[in-house]
């Protein structure tokens, strides 16, 4: 009979618990961050707008969905004046995407992570941004992970993506530090040892597709501090035999500039399994091969 | 319900059995009642006993199976789908990442608890006959080493289906262990994954066998689980009670005659078990033991949910067969396999012993062997059925808490002690940090 008052009192102990918990998940549900990022929109645009068009903000998760890259953008969600016009000086979250390149990457053909990286799926901040530890496929490629490497111009990294689909234009508009790094390529004659795009010679490693080289490739003992791609190849292009002495790669003394146009240049030198119509027209390639080093480029993927 | 009750008296509504007859009654008359017998013995009843492991294992299954369908209507198994699937389960689908939590924690504790379940009725000494006829607990033993096993591999066959870098290198470990058994290794890892490597065709493989055939194991075990429980005359601990009674010599013990048995056989078949009804021993249960499987219902679902809350469930980078993931680790009840095919992969000389055939074929093999054959071999007496310890088995328990110790220590250093090259990490130390591309 005992065992039984006790029995009665632990069921409604743990019942209670039960109901607590229950109500939490209801109400973490129904107060995710994002809300709150979509309220401060709505404030702002009645303030510089009227009621009326902050009628027009979208309530609820919001993302741009583009099947032919396979890619689900949930940033949309909190980054509300992308397309808004008035709103260039806003705070980020708010602020509008510069105009010129968003005219001809729209939104709903690109979505946003295939050029400026983060996880598209998530709708909290750190997972989107994904800069932290985790395992994150490709994280923001803006000032935490800049700052992190001590870059340059940390805010200048996405352009890596964007020459995943430019890589074979001799010059891309806004693409500052990758053209820069093109014309160190094209002045350094770096050919003249690696096979890049199926041109130049094989004294030195082939650099067609180096950004696929997984981390584990490289040897990071003489590295200071974190070990990453980006890392090595900003101290390889600083001074290549202070990561490999026994590289024969002639030690060029770039500057930090040089340093992290090449190291953005290399990274970007990926695989694609791009749709064709993403790949910007022929006419902005280079000029094919001169007859002597054509011979050279068979054999080569 | 009498007419003129108030709203408040509705909700604290309770209910009483006035007698015996009312109290079995109240357990025969209900479908998902009519399992349990009408009196229980404390002894059964009590926690330190059996801590109602094999309860909160059920409990968790049914959790598992809730959780489990609604997650079919969300999930995509193909290799194409089936990471992003798991991202929209995590973040778009509403209480989706509890959902998947819950069901990633439960499986981890259903294995743990089932574990568990087997030590007790290991030390307990409950695969033993005790002193009623009809009994057959060896079965039920072995019904309950297949049932450790099947949730074993339900688990192991979930693991895979996020299709990120933990499931496909754990998966990728695991079945590789299955390659180092002699001449039909390397058929039944084809048979497994569908192949030769880990693609479409093992997904869909495990994902069939996750969601239909093993839970359809596991549910028909658990139903001949049960079954045999009843037939058996309850919890092994039953036996020493009516073993005493028999000592007592007053009263007698009473037997039970199931004379409509004996009409399909034309003649009456009398059957005497231990019939342990009496006052002191025992309870009805109703509601004695329907109030305490509530209370282990709710605690289960409690722990159960802060747990999900509690550990985030992870999800690592796609699955990618091009980069082996560091250290790649098997799921973490199987890491005390790989951990032992690690130790056990040694040079001696120009001779090398072969790990996976010793830690991953042999060793387990000779486990799983004794664990299903022990009942038959243990030759101690009815007395020490259902009790803790028994003077007479001590050698036994103390070789199975040993064995035990080195699975649980192997565990713990597979799971928390090797870090990437799995390479020994104290606790303390911090793992040396993994390249990354940015």
């Amino acid at each position: 009979m005992e065992a039984r008052n006790h029995d009665t009192g632990l069921s409604y102990v743990f019942g209670v618990v039960l109901l607590l918990l229950t109500g939490w998940i209801y109400w973490d549900y129904y107060s995710p961050e994002w809300k709150d990022y979509q309220s401060g929109f709505r404030a702002l645009i009645t303030e510089r707008f009227g009621a009326e068009r902050a009628q027009q903000v979208p309530a609820g998760l919001q993302q741009a969905w583009v099947p032919e890259l396979n890619r689900v953008d949930r940033c949309v969600t909190c980054h509300l004046g992308i397309e808004w016009e008035g709103m260039e000086d806003a705070p980020n979250p708010y602020r509008s995407h510069p105009r010129a390149i968003l005219a001809r990457h729209p939104l709903t053909g690109y979505g946003c992570t295939v050029c400026h990286g983060g996880q598209g799926y998530a709708t909290d901040v750190a997972s989107a941004h994904a800069t932290g530890e985790l395992h994150w496929e490709e994280p923001l490629l803006y000032r935490e992970v800049g700052q992190r490497l001590q870059v340059n111009e940390p805010t200048a990294l996405l352009q890596i993506n964007c020459n995943i689909c430019h890589r074979y234009d001799a010059y891309t508009e806004g693409a500052e530090y990758i053209n820069y790094g093109k014309q160190l390529v094209e002045q350094r004659r770096c050919t003249l040892c690696h096979k890049i795009n199926g041109r130049g010679a094989l004294i030195a490693p082939d650099l067609t597709y180096v950004g696929n080289q997984s981390p584990e490739h490289y040897d990071y003992s003489r590295l200071q501090g974190r070990h990453s791609v980006l890392a090595w190849h900003l101290a390889h292009f600083r001074n290549p035999k202070d990561v490999a002495p026994a590289s024969v790669m002639p030690n060029f003394n770039f500057g930090p500039r040089e340093t992290q146009a090449l190291a953005m240049l290399v990274m970007s030198w990926k695989r694609t399994n791009l749709p064709g119509s993403y790949i910007p027209p022929p006419k902005a390639a280079p000029p094919p091969p001169a007859p002597e080093s054509a011979q050279s480029t068979t054999g080569t993927p | 319900m009498p007419a003129g009750k108030t709203i408040w008296e509705k909700l604290i509504w309770t209910w009483k059995p006035a007698s015996e007859y009312e109290a079995g009654d109240s357990i025969v008359r209900n479908l998902l009642l009519h399992w349990f017998p009408s009196k229980v013995t404390f002894q059964s009843l009590s926690f330190r006993y059996s801590f109602w492991l094999g309860t909160a294992s059920a409990i968790l299954f049914a959790i598992l199976t809730v959780t489990g369908v609604v997650l079919m209507f969300l999930y995509v198994p193909s290799v194409e789908r089936a990471y992003a699937s798991v991202k929209d389960i995590e973040y778009a689908v509403a209480y989706g990442w509890f959902l998947r939590g819950l069901h990633r924690i439960g499986a981890h504790v259903m294995v743990a608890v089932v574990f568990f379940h087997m030590i007790r009725v290991f030390l307990t000494g409950g695969y033993k006959n005790g002193v009623a006829a009809n009994q057959n607990r060896p079965i039920n033993w072995i019904i309950g080493v297949v049932l450790l096993l099947s949730t074993l591999l339900l688990s192991f066959t979930g693991y895979l289906l996020p299709w990120d870098q933990l499931a496909y290198w754990a998966i990728t470990v695991g079945t590789n262990i299955a390659l180092a058994a002699p001449l039909v290794g390397e058929q039944t890892r084809f048979l497994l994954l569908g192949g030769n490597e880990i693609a479409q065709g093992a997904l869909i493989r495990f994902y069939v066998l996750h969601c239909f055939f093993l839970p359809t194991l596991v549910l028909l075990l658990f139903a001949w689980h049960m079954w045999r429980i009843r037939k058996d005359g309850g919890l092994a601990c039953v036996d020493q009670i009516a073993l005493h009674q028999k000592e007592e010599k007053a009263p007698p013990i009473k037997s039970k005659t199931y004379s409509l048995l004996g009409i399909a056989g034309t003649r009456t078949v009398h059957v005497e078990t231990a019939l342990v009804d009496e006052d002191r021993f025992a309870t009805n249960s109703s509601p004695s033991l329907t109030l305490r499987l509530l209370v282990v219902i709710l605690a289960t679902m409690v722990i159960a949910s802060l747990l999900t809350i509690g550990i985030e469930a992870p999800l690592e980078e796609p699955a990618n067969p091009a980069v082996t993931s560091n250290p790649a680790k098997a799921p973490w009840y199987f890491l005390w396999l790989q951990e032992l095919v690690a130790d056990t992969t040694v040079r001696i000389g120009g001779f090398t012993v072969n790990g996976a055939l010793v830690g991953g074929i042999i060793v387990p093999g000779i486990l799983a062997g004794l664990l299903l054959v022990w009942p038959y071999l243990d030759r101690s007496s009815a007395r020490s059925v259902g009790v803790w310890f028994a003077s007479e088995r001590w050698r036994q328990n103390i070789v199975f808490l040993i064995i035990i110790v080195a699975i649980l220590i192997l565990t713990i250093v597979g799971t928390f002690m090797r870090g990437p090259y799995w390479e020994l990490y104290w606790p303390w130390e911090t793992w040396v940090a993994l390249p990354r591309p940015f």
